[in-house]
């Protein structure tokens, strides 16, 4: 601000544009959060106010500007709800929905925690980021205590103060010192000043990972001084803390925690399906991994990883990113298509996984209940579905053999239910980015596409293809 | 309130209906000339005339309307020149008085218009770098300030630790003018676009919300082209309109 005296700060008890401002219950070098209510508005709200002095950097008023700049631009699906905000060159305020939740918090601190729910609680983290992404906005400082949850449990992102936003001008350059980071959750290239990266905020869910699985943090006594030592020295094993962590979680926490941002996770719900997916996370070297790294890697790291790689790794704007890494869900009714028509289907699958080489597949099929047997009673139903399950899968299996895609790329699987219902909900729950779907032409010629492909069409949040087979053209 | 803010039109009667059509659709309530209204294209009059008649026109000057009359002439290329020459002739009186009483540079309330640089404007200066951005910053008397010349959409801004920065804009992305950053934002060329994107540039100011959106404005630039190269104005100014550069 260029003349601090002329506005005004707000306080407890004061009415403002007929918020009446309650108690603080933050307080910060650069910001005051105060309860609010409002005759008009019944919701738990806060109103956040930035301090007002000459003596503060003006990095902080940006950052108080960026937050109600990102915030007013998002729906509030994943990030605080904005009620109001005050005029900045007099009264500077933002009144934000209260996210009272700290499920993550807590999680942290009782560290560490069961898988179950290590992956309860970071599969929505992971979603929310993802959002994020496709949104444009790099958060930069995802750590648990800006992890909120709704009363339902709904996962909420705050703090947008250091956020980026790549179609906006960025209130840091590269070389710019005063750019803000928490040190325990930094990402190697925004020490150098990188902030165009949306794979720093996977880095940042790999911490909280780690903590969550091992209870200690991937660099003990991590601060200002010490922080540059993870561009050479990648965090001990989870396993050699907690035996009891799966090999395929070490892999999915090491692989977003990795050096160079290039061999993390693209985006942040192929994290997300990997805490979903145990069975798909395909195990390397950093599965096995038992020790820390020697001398001689540190060493090996510290040459191949100077600021130029960093500088390197691709630039892609964070939605633009997500596109490169599509998630594709294939649905198939194995008893209900012609060779012809799968045959029509796999070509497709072949052209994207040729086309978009990081892309990957689901392969679904979604067996009716009435479809699982003659049960007459329900011991029956129960003994006679497992096996379907399975023959399923490895008919589907069997089917997708010719699109040679390794396992990484393909998942299978079986779901009982209504078609269109399961397929809507599991294409919703992942952010699946395209579904390829055959129509099954019905015997009267009359159905376009067919009830089922109708209602996915109708209900997913994504691009549909629906493959058919051609029928023969009737003679001139 | 909505401002329109439109510079380097260069004659261009197309591109100009084109923007004034997209600018009258997001419901603007003003505009704001930043000059070169004339040169290079084919229409001058009815360019000159359309923009006068624009509600609450606020314009300055650029240096193809000081060349109609100044010294700024002798230092332009021959084909330049005969361009002005020919413009001179397609004006009235009364047209060309209007253009050689217009200011070098003004002040609305929120925001300073000019149409090279408010640092020497008379010298008709490039903005094209971040230290040229931050010579204008420093002379401007706002926070913010809107100017043209090198036909190049670009938003210059300060960072907290006092850093001039440049940003490419996208089009239809708006952009949040900062209380506590200064700007100074090239909205770009209406007639003349050389950012490789040969569809009209202009910027919308929204004092409301406290940001700027810029647009891309595709025209037929084909009916100017060839209008540019009836009237015997030099070709190379009817081929960078398909262009872009």
């Amino acid at each position: 601000m260029s003349n601090a005296t002329e506005v005004h700060e707000i306080s407890q008890g004061e009415t403002i544009d007929g918020f009446l401002v309650g108690e603080c219950i933050h307080q910060s070098q650069v910001s005051s959060l105060y309860r609010v209510t409002h005759p008009e508005h019944n919701e738990a709200m806060i109103m956040k106010v930035p301090k007002i002095s000459v003596l503060l950097p003006s990095s902080v008023f940006a950052g108080f500007e960026t937050e109600i700049r990102i915030l007013s631009r998002l729906r509030g699906a994943y990030t605080p709800r904005v009620y109001a905000k005050g005029d900045l060159s007099t009264c500077p305020y933002l009144v934000m929905e209260y996210v009272e939740g700290d499920l993550l918090q807590q999680a942290v601190r009782n560290a560490p925690v069961e898988l179950e729910q290590l992956c309860q609680l970071m599969r929505p983290v992971c979603r929310a980021v993802h959002e994020l992404h496709r949104h444009n906005i790099i958060h930069l400082d995802l750590k648990p205590e800006n992890i909120r949850n709704r009363d339902d449990g709904h996962v909420v992102v705050i703090d947008m103060g250091t956020a980026h936003h790549a179609q906006l001008p960025d209130m840091y350059s590269v070389t710019d010192e005063q750019q803000p980071f928490t040190v325990d959750y930094v990402a190697p290239e925004q020490l150098f000043g990188i902030r165009t990266d949306s794979r720093s905020d996977i880095y940042a869910i790999g911490v909280m990972l780690y903590e969550l699985a091992t209870g200690k943090g991937p660099f003990e006594k991590a601060n200002l001084l010490t922080v540059k030592t993870r561009l050479y020295i990648p965090p001990k094993p989870p396993r050699c803390i907690n035996k009891d962590i799966p090999e395929w979680l070490q892999e999915v926490i090491l692989k977003c925690m990795e050096i160079n941002p290039e061999n993390r996770y693209s985006t942040a719900k192929e994290v997300a399906y990997a805490l979903a997916h145990p069975n798909m996370v395909e195990l390397t070297e950093r599965a096995t991994k038992k020790h820390s790294a020697g001398p001689f890697a540190i060493l090996q790291n510290w040459l191949r990883h100077r600021e130029s790689m960093f500088v390197k790794a691709s630039r892609l704007q964070p939605y633009h990113r997500l596109t490169t890494a599509q998630h594709i869900l294939v649905t198939v009714k194995l008893d209900h298509s012609s060779e012809e028509l799968r045959q029509s289907l796999r070509k497709e699958m072949q052209k994207i996984a040729r086309q978009e080489t990081d892309s990957y597949f689901t392969c679904l099929s979604v067996v009716a209940k009435e479809a699982t047997g003659d049960a007459e009673d329900i011991s029956d139903f129960i003994t006679q579905s497992q096996p379907r399950h399975i023959q399923v899968q490895a008919e589907l299996r069997h089917w997708l053999e010719p699109v040679k895609l390794p396992q990484s790329r393909l998942n299978v699987q079986v779901i009982y239910g209504d078609p269109a219902t399961e397929i809507v909900n599991y294409a919703n729950t992942f952010a699946i980015d395209h579904i390829i779907m055959c129509a099954h032409r019905s015997g009267s010629g009359k159905k376009v596409i067919g009830q089922v492909p109708e209602k996915i069409i109708a209900e997913v949040n994504c691009s549909v293809t629906v493959v058919r087979t051609r029928l023969d053209y009737p003679e001139q | 309130m909505k401002i329109a803010i439109i510079s380097d039109i260069h004659s261009n009667l197309e591109a100009l209906q084109a923007c004034l059509q997209k600018a009258a659709s997001l419901g603007v309530d003003q505009y704001a000339c930043l000059g070169d209204v004339v040169g290079y294209g084919p229409d001058p009059a009815e360019t000159l005339e359309t923009i006068r008649a624009l509600p609450k026109l606020v314009i300055v000057r650029g240096n193809h309307e000081e060349a109609l009359f100044g010294t700024y002439y002798k230092g332009l290329r021959e084909h330049i020149r005969a361009t002005i020459d020919w413009t001179r002739e397609q004006l009235s009186t009364e047209q060309r008085e209007y253009l050689k009483n217009l200011p070098y540079q003004t002040s609305l309330a929120e925001f300073h218009l000019v149409h090279a640089s408010a640092k020497n404007p008379q010298k008709w200066p490039y903005v094209y770098d971040t230290e040229l951005a931050r010579d204008c910053m420093q002379a401007s008397d706002r926070r913010l300030t809107f100017l043209g010349h090198t036909h190049y959409p670009e938003v210059y801004y300060e960072g907290p630790s006092g850093e001039v920065l440049c940003h490419t804009p996208q089009a239809g992305v708006s952009i949040p003018i900062y209380t506590s950053s200064r700007y100074v934002i090239n909205v770009g060329s209406v007639g003349q676009p050389r950012d490789d994107n040969n569809a009209a540039s202009f910027v919308v100011y929204n004092s409301a919300e406290k940001d700027v959106t810029f647009h891309r404005v595709p025209y037929d630039f084909s009916i100017t082209a060839k209008k540019i190269i009836d009237r015997g104005l030099p070709q190379l100014f009817a081929e960078r309109l398909a262009t872009g550069n």
